[in-house]
């Protein structure tokens, strides 16, 4: 800000140069003085907490009692420990378990949560009888809270309850292992295939009939059509919805918390393990956890965005090669 | 190649409206044959029924010695243009054209070549790589037209594909598009609100008004012997003269004149109201008395270029009349006009259908 009204100030006036850069410099205060205040609301809300954690993060406290005196001193310093300590021994093993879940929960959820969410899509931007109710019906899933939803399942996923019933099973969905998995599984994909359901209906709504037309005069059929037009045409509103859900599943916390619990290996997530560590008031070690988990969803982001997100630019800007 | 037919093709939307009534037409082979109506008066409609995107209701469509009724689109071998194109914005130009071809399973190297062909042709080869988004409206015309071209239908189907063009190039591609029909001798329908556009472009042209055919004629026709009033307001960019009359002693009494036999060929009820028509174009205009001639004063002239389109006022009623430029008679001043013989047309005033 001072450099430029010193700059400003040096250069003559009444040439026209100086006129364009007093003129710059003016238009830079504004739009400064514009912006401040959401800079500083989003430096507050989401800086601050940020640089916070990742101070507390690298934190170590000591407890112990002084010889001399008997009594209990506390100790706080640098110390890189958190961050060996998740990757070491017990804790290791639960951290890369962990990882694990958190890993193949995204993957399978995402995967099909993406297939259901464009057959939703495309019967919901179909012209029927009813249309509006099948439409609100296939959202309601995504309207339910999901500790509520949650609750919903392990009712439904309990030994004597409806999915043993209609299965015929005497399976116990809600205690450890791979059927544990699979009900987060089955419960995440009821509640969010709505969602991106719902962005690729956006999608869909902005591709023009008469495109499809003129694929129907060339004499592509229904399968070809999908394949060589809708999909690639809905693309880039699928991609959004694939991040969004992706960067949510990395997180996932509150279904596997309320369907199956915390402490079992099957279920538990990077940010239950981040939990468990705060709820032990061991805030340096959440912290660790919470770091941890920040960078690879960033990595995942940054992946997905630079593999998928460059060639919708492409798409949309139609260079020339 | 191949002519198309239709037999008493009638489509009903749900609600009730008529947008084709019981309508019979044959496009002959190699015919440039244009749609032409109001808006809303079904004329898209026939397009896309004849294409299979719509189903009649009853009736028949047949392409060549085939009945493609039943049939969908893309068996019918026809090929559309869009009135916005409909290109494949993810696809490059030559993608866009090699489409249909891709449908019919011809090989990469084959289509690729055939698409690069077509569109060198069209002045399209040096976008044969860029996406329907970095291209002009005319440009993305042609590359419709290619994607037409390309694939060899029996039938080409165009719906307004000069409409979304600015006034000039409007001219230039209508120019284009004569040529290459004439070249490809395809039989083309070709859908037009636009009376200027049909009567320039046409071999035959449908006036259609309210799902029905009104006239059918070359644009000659058309444009020097509308079949009824309707047609006859439609077609020419300065409206025709329609002025009440009644049938009188080997005469017809019309804007407190006579029009003597000498310059019509009067119907043969005495007493019988009629609506005479005769075009701008062909009233002749004096500002000196000549015999049998109607007499009014000017009240407005408009210049419209080469000529000038000059209004006067004879009894009430109002007639429109062509002069050269530099020939126009002061405002307010009394003016003689007579119509070119043979050139006035006598319509009944009861349905409004040309008697002679």
């Amino acid at each position: 800000m001072t450099a430029t009204s010193v700059d400003a100030r040096t250069v003559p006036a009444g040439k026209p140069r100086g006129h364009v850069t007093n003129r710059r410099a003016g238009v830079g205060r504004l739009a400064f003085l514009l912006l401040s205040p959401s800079v500083l609301v989003l430096g507050l809300v989401i800086g601050y907490p940020i640089v916070s954690a990742l101070r507390i993060s690298f934190v170590k406290t000591t407890e112990g009692i002084d010889a001399n005196t008997g009594l209990i001193t506390r100790t706080t310093g640098f110390s890189l420990d958190n961050y060996t300590n998740i990757f070491t021994g017990e804790t290791g093993r639960l951290f890369w378990n962990a990882f694990w879940n958190t890993t193949t929960f995204t993957v399978t959820t995402v995967v099909i949560e993406t297939v259901v969410g464009v057959c939703m899509a495309l019967i919901m931007n179909r012209a029927f009888r009813g249309r509006g109710l099948v439409r609100a019906s296939i959202l309601v899933p995504w309207a339910i809270p999901t500790a509520i939803s949650g609750l919903l399942w392990r009712w439904i996923f309990t030994s004597q309850g409806i999915a043993n019933d209609v299965l015929n099973t005497h399976v116990l969905w809600t205690t450890e292992g791979i059927q544990s998995w699979l009900a987060v599984v089955i419960a995440d994909t009821w509640k969010t295939a709505p969602f991106i359901g719902l962005l690729v209906l956006a999608g869909l709504q902005i591709i023009p009939a008469e495109v499809y037309e003129a694929a129907k005069i060339d004499g592509a059929d229904a399968w070809r059509t999908f394949w060589r037009i809708t999909l690639p045409l809905v693309q880039p509103a699928l991609v959004v919805a694939v991040l969004f859900r992706m960067l949510d599943v990395l997180r996932m916390f509150d279904l596997p918390f309320v369907l199956i619990g915390r402490g079992k290996m099957s279920t538990d997530t990077l940010s239950i393990l981040a939990y468990n560590e705060m709820s032990n008031l061991r805030f340096g070690p959440a912290a660790a956890y919470a770091t941890v988990l920040f960078v690879y969803v960033a990595i995942v982001a940054y992946v997905f965005v630079r593999v998928l997100g460059a060639d919708i630019v492409g798409r949309g800007v139609g260079r020339s090669k | 190649m191949a002519d198309v037919e239709l037999r008493a093709l009638t489509k009903e939307f749900p609600g009730g409206v008529r947008a084709l009534d019981t309508l019979d037409l044959t496009v002959a082979d190699g015919e440039f044959f244009a749609l032409l109506g109001p808006s809303g008066c079904g004329k898209t409609t026939l397009l896309r029924t004849i294409a299979g995107l719509e189903a009649p209701t009853s009736g028949q469509v047949r392409i060549g010695d085939r009945d493609v009724t039943g049939l969908v689109p893309g068996a019918r071998d026809v090929a559309m243009v869009f009135q916005d194109y409909a290109l494949f914005p993810h696809m490059t130009v030559l993608d866009n054209i090699a489409y249909p071809l891709k449908i019919k399973r011809q090989s990469r190297p084959e289509r690729s070549g055939r698409a690069r062909g077509v569109g060198a042709n069209l002045g399209l080869a040096a976008l044969m790589d860029r996406r329907p988004a970095a291209l002009s409206g005319g440009q993305q015309q042609r590359v419709a037209l290619a994607r037409a071209v390309a694939c060899h239908p029996s039938v080409f189907l165009f719906d307004e594909p000069l409409s979304n063009l600015d006034a000039r190039l409007r001219l230039e591609a209508r120019t284009f598009l004569k040529r290459l029909q004439r070249e490809l001798a395809v039989t083309t329908i070709f859908v037009t609100h636009d009376q200027a556009e049909a009567l320039a472009l046409a071999d035959r042209i449908a006036v259609m008004e309210a799902g029905r055919i009104r006239q059918v004629g070359t644009p000659r026709e058309v444009f020097g012997r509308p079949a009824n009033t309707f047609v006859a307001n439609f077609i020419g960019s300065t409206p025709m003269n329609l002025l009440p009359g009644v049938v009188s002693g080997g005469g017809v009494a019309v804007a407190g004149g006579t029009l003597t036999p000498s310059t019509i060929t009067p119907p043969t009820a005495p007493g019988e109201r009629v609506i005479v028509g005769v075009r701008p174009e062909y009233v002749s205009l004096s500002t000196t008395p000549v015999d049998g001639a109607l007499t009014g004063e000017v009240s407005i002239i408009e210049h419209l270029g080469a000529v000038s389109l000059v209004t006067v006022e004879a009894d009430g009623a109002l007639i429109g009349a062509t002069v050269p430029e530099d020939r126009e008679p002061v405002p307010g001043s009394r003016v003689w006009l007579s119509p070119a013989p043979g050139r006035v047309l006598i319509y009944r005033e009861s349905d409004g259908e040309l008697v002679t």
